[in-house]
């Protein structure tokens, strides 16, 4: 448990300091769609995004990879492909901002797999801190 | 009275409402622009093959 508070301190802490910094907490998809109708820019933008939120997954997943692979190899293994599930579909979105076509690209099922994937991970922080 | 709830419980559900305000509030520190988008994108998917590398390394031969 201490460990996952450890975690959330974490996660809290980075909530806390994207909050202080930027342009009234917008997405790149929210600011490019403020200033172009342009679906390539879009695209474009909705690509970042969803990069963003991956690295900021797996920025704060890594420090406890050998945590989750010593206490559950089994876990380790199902939250590294994830990973590289999600990992995929952010090469489908590359292609189809390169093409311009932000419809194709599913960025609300993008987040929600992002979000269970960090949920996994807490839990499984959980589990080997105890 | 208010029900006793379990400490793994509300943990997650701590977790799960973190999990929504970073996907919420997720920001870029700077105003992103037609002008800056390429190279914001460019640092990003840096960071990502970096990330992938450090990931990969971690889990050794279980990969």
């Amino acid at each position: 448990m201490k460990r996952l508070i450890k975690a959330l301190c974490t996660i809290s802490f980075l909530v806390y300091a994207m909050g202080l910094t930027g342009c009234a907490n917008q997405t790149a998809t929210e600011q490019i769609s403020a200033q172009t109708k342009d679906p390539a820019a879009i695209a474009k933008a909705i690509y970042l995004d969803s990069l963003a939120v991956y690295n900021d997954a797996l920025t704060t997943y890594l420090p406890y990879v050998e945590l989750v692979k010593e206490s559950n190899p089994a876990a380790a293994k199902m939250i590294y492909d994830k990973f590289m599930q999600a990992d995929a579909v952010l090469q489908d979105f590359k292609r189809w901002s390169q093409r311009g076509l932000p419809g194709n690209m599913d960025q609300k099922n993008f987040r929600a797999l992002i979000r269970d994937l960090s949920i996994e991970i807490a839990k499984q922080i959980d589990k080997g801190g105890q | 009275m208010v029900a006793p709830v379990s400490p793994i419980l509300d943990a997650v559900i701590a977790v799960n409402i973190i999990a929504d305000l970073i996907l919420k509030f997720k920001d870029f520190g700077i105003e992103v622009n037609l002008e800056n988008i390429a190279s914001k994108i460019a640092e990003q998917e840096a960071a990502r093959e970096h990330n992938i590398s450090q990931l990969n390394e971690k889990m050794g031969a279980s990969t």
